[in-house]
């Protein structure tokens, strides 16, 4: 009974996976295309409103004769049926990507607190993000949109999306990688807003030891504006606080592709630093296997528990390069001190 | 090839032998022992196959349909046998219920030529950062954790 209700579930995955991509990519009359490392995407849509505005300036524009991806949104307001997603209840419910065997080769995840559909089909490299009610998305995706999609387009040329900032210190490339509060868009902001150069805030792609930008766009409090003391990189003071506005903290929109140098190229990695704000400043080395944990713990949790590649690359990663666990004081200055003088050693 | 083979054999549950398949490629960690594999061609239709249940019984007639150049049944039960052992040897499958799933197709997700030997090819230079430990896992300041029981 259990083989038959999997291949029941099969069945209704798939289908929904093709009437989703049919119909997004019926209705596509608008779009722009970007760089994922060395690949090209193409993200498409039929209406433009203010929600396909600030997702197109999330990326890095970039133009290509035939991109490797192919990725159409499917809106609300767009003519559209979707099946019913009952079948998909235990997964829904757990809020996990459906797994491999019922969903293969296509990748499926419905996030019910969300309002979002995205899927995957790997074999042809085309994708369709469902979104239900743009109020209902969490702010943090006008800056870092569709995260999960993102990750699996990577997954394809056995790229890693890592949740990390990553900055180029005295020609280093160093992955800053942390949970939220631990200080490392603060650290990599104010590196940047010191004459280093910011290469990606929250997504960082690894790919063949090369640290690239995802999105374009760093998102700061006002409170690290304030500890930092620059306003010089802010694109846009204007507050956002989410289309429902919700009340979620009022944050500035720092442009990275007001960078010196271009960063969409790819620059050499070669630390990981995990940041942590403590009273005093100082540093020790972590072992891989330290790292891997961490990276894994921070960087898999986004991705709602990632795959076998997932922590494969992560596991290469902490192999491939030093890391360190880097004691940040309250005082930005000194931290950056502390951190140009650990990276000399690196 | 006879029916009357029975093969019982189950991968791993995904909690200790992660998996994942893409283009035609399954790459699986064992989380016990540290050790990843990558399986091509038959080896990951037989992963395949394992994972979804399908009975000994349809194999042949499923590689026979997917694949140039099949051995004869024997030949071709020798292979798919050695390789199911091998897994098992590799601790990558166990002991299970009898295999008794309806026949499936394939994935079309690469290009499959004439048959080859199916092989798994094991690596275990990450086995320090992979392996489930513990002992040694540790905490937000590096220092070792004490688990709860």
């Amino acid at each position: 009974m259990a083989g038959l209700r999997s291949n029941r579930s099969r069945q209704r995955a798939h289908y929904l996976a093709q009437s989703m991509l049919e119909q997004s990519h019926g209705n596509v009359e608008s779009g722009i295309e970007f760089k994922l490392a060395g690949t090209s995407v193409a993200l498409g849509w039929k209406l433009i409103d203010p929600l396909s505005e600030l997702i197109a300036g999330a990326f890095w524009e970039s133009h290509s004769d035939s991109p490797d991806f192919r990725i159409a949104l499917l809106r609300r307001s767009d003519p559209h049926t979707l099946p019913s997603l009952e079948w998909a209840r235990p997964w829904i419910d757990k809020h996990q990507i459906l797994p491999e065997q019922i969903s293969y080769p296509y990748r499926i995840m419905i996030d019910r607190p969300q309002g979002l559909i995205q899927v995957f089909d790997t074999v042809n490299n085309v994708g369709a993000i469902y979104i239900r009610h743009e109020e209902e998305l969490d702010s943090r995706s006008f800056i870092t949109p569709f995260r999960l999609m993102w990750s699996w387009l990577a997954n394809q040329f056995d790229g890693e999306i890592v949740h990390a900032a990553s900055v180029l210190i005295q020609d280093k490339g160093i992955l800053l990688s942390g949970g939220s509060g631990s200080g490392k868009s603060t650290f990599a902001v104010h590196a940047a807003s010191h004459g280093e150069m910011l290469i990606a805030d929250d997504c960082t792609l690894v790919h063949n030891s090369l640290l690239y930008p995802v999105f374009r766009r760093s998102k700061v409090s006002q409170a690290t504006l304030q500890l930092i003391g620059s306003t010089e990189l802010i694109e846009s003071s204007t507050a956002v606080t989410g289309l429902n506005g919700n009340g979620q903290s009022v944050k500035s929109i720092i442009d990275l592709s007001r960078s010196p140098l271009s960063v969409t190229a790819g620059v050499n990695l070669d630390a990981v630093l995990f940041p942590r704000v403590s009273p005093s400043l100082g540093s020790f080395q972590l072992t891989a296997r330290q790292a891997y944990e961490r990276l894994t713990s921070d960087s898999l949790r986004e991705i709602h528990g990632g795959g076998t590649r997932n922590r494969l690359r992560l596991a290469r990663i902490a192999r491939s390069v030093p890391s360190y666990r880097a004691l940040l004081p309250p005082s930005l200055d000194q931290g950056l001190g502390g951190a140009l003088r650990l990276v000399t050693h690196v | 090839m006879s029916e009357s083979v029975p093969v019982s054999l189950r991968l791993k549950s995904r909690e200790v032998l992660s998996r994942e398949r893409l283009d035609g490629e399954v790459v699986a960690i064992d989380f016990e022992s540290g050790d990843y594999f990558s399986f091509e061609g038959p080896a990951a239709d037989i992963f395949w196959l394992l994972e979804a249940g399908v009975a000994f019984f349809h194999w042949e007639s499923i590689f026979t349909s997917h694949y140039a150049n099949i051995p004869g049944p024997e030949h071709l039960r020798h292979d798919l046998l050695g390789f199911l052992e091998k897994l098992r040897e590799l601790g990558l499958a166990v002991e299970g219920s009898e295999l008794e799933g309806g026949a499936l197709p394939l994935p079309l997700d690469c290009e499959r030529g004439s048959w080859e030997k199916p092989e798994a090819r094991a690596h275990n230079e990450l086995a320090d950062l992979l392996i489930i430990d513990p002992i040694h896992d540790t905490g937000e300041d590096g220092w070792p954790e004490i688990k709860s029981k």
